[in-house]
């Protein structure tokens, strides 16, 4: 006698159960939330760091301002005066004049041929830096984006920068060591 | 004939798991990219105010003390010193190092040439200045020499 398989078996049924389903479609649910929640919170943290890279760069330019303002031996602004960009007069550090090993009967520290005037001003909302010697065109560089720049000098001689840009703001009060130096000699 | 299972679903949680895992990963490093350049530049801005702060404090110790900086007879060997700052709350902000070359502080020049260098965690920054010995001790102009990390 032969013995047919037996088609009594019931098949397992294909696919998920309602209960596995359920389960499935939750943790699907909390895992995509979550996806979303953390990519909306980096996104505005993103936003807010390239607000602060601008701010980290605002930071460069003044540092920039400020050696300018310690080296100045003559500014512009008057105590309690304010201005749109920042001019100052400094000597010329590299120039071969400045300290020679042997210099002439004539040779001075405050010669005019080692002035150099320098201004900080923004243009079309791009800040830049004009260097413009005692003889010879000036040269002019780009720094990077800002709205507006403003300068004032307190009472007290130092200066107070203030950089913007959109809602971005960088300030800071600097003093002006030279002239600091010609004003009160020790 | 009944068919073996082949393990989709499994490769396919182990691709979302490797893109969550990617994206998750090139975020973290772009917020601690910007965290450290950040401080990096406060760093920078620090040692700066250093450097300036170690300038003055040459000016006014030389303006003080007749005999500082100490006369050296060839004129040519500078002399060098530092010191610690701390804030109000005692905290240390970094230090500064000042070295004074003086083989230009005779005639005709009667010019200090002074390096000091601030140091803020791990931002460098010399600068270079010059001072008329005399009268009044007024600084003739300074300049950045070195911006870096140590």
């Amino acid at each position: 006698m032969i013995r047919t398989p037996s088609t009594s078996v019931a098949k397992r049924p294909r696919g998920l159960s309602l209960v596995e389903g359920v389960i499935t479609l939750f943790l699907f649910a909390v895992v995509l939330s979550s996806v979303g929640s953390l990519l909306t919170d980096s996104s505005r943290l993103l936003r807010r760091a390239d607000e602060l890279s601008w701010t980290n760069q605002a930071s460069d330019w003044v540092n920039r301002m400020e050696l300018d303002i310690s080296s100045a031996y003559s500014v512009a602004l008057t105590p309690g005066a304010s201005a749109t960009n920042l001019s100052v007069d400094v000597r010329d550090l590299d120039s071969p004049d400045f300290l020679p090993a042997s210099p002439s009967g004539s040779w001075s520290i405050d010669a005019p041929n080692l002035r150099l005037t320098v201004v900080y001003s923004i243009t079309a909302n791009q800040l830049s830096r004009a260097v413009t010697p005692a003889v010879g065109a000036p040269s002019v560089a780009v720094l990077g984006e800002a709205d507006s720049l403003q300068v004032e000098r307190l009472s007290n001689g130092n200066f107070r920068l203030t950089l913007k840009k959109g809602k971005e703001e960088f300030r800071r009060e600097v003093p002006a060591l030279c002239v600091d130096s010609l004003a009160a000699p020790l | 004939m009944r068919r073996q299972p082949r393990g989709a679903s499994l490769i396919l949680v182990l691709l979302l798991l490797s893109m969550l895992f990617v994206l998750g990963l090139g975020l973290a490093t772009r917020a601690y990219l910007g965290v450290a350049t950040g401080a990096s530049e406060a760093d920078y801005a620090q040692a700066q105010q250093l450097a300036l702060a170690g300038l003055e404090d040459f000016r006014v110790k030389s303006s003080l003390d007749w005999e500082f900086p100490t006369r050296i007879a060839d004129g040519t060997s500078p002399i060098s010193y530092g010191e610690q700052l701390a804030d109000k709350s005692g905290r240390v902000i970094g230090r500064f190092q000042v070295q004074v070359i003086q083989d230009k502080a005779a005639t005709p020049h009667f010019v200090y040439q002074i390096k000091s260098t601030g140091f803020s965690n791990k931002a460098k920054c010399t600068l270079v200045a010059y001072m008329e010995t005399e009268p009044g001790m007024r600084w003739l102009g300074i300049k950045q020499q070195e911006l870096d990390w140590f």
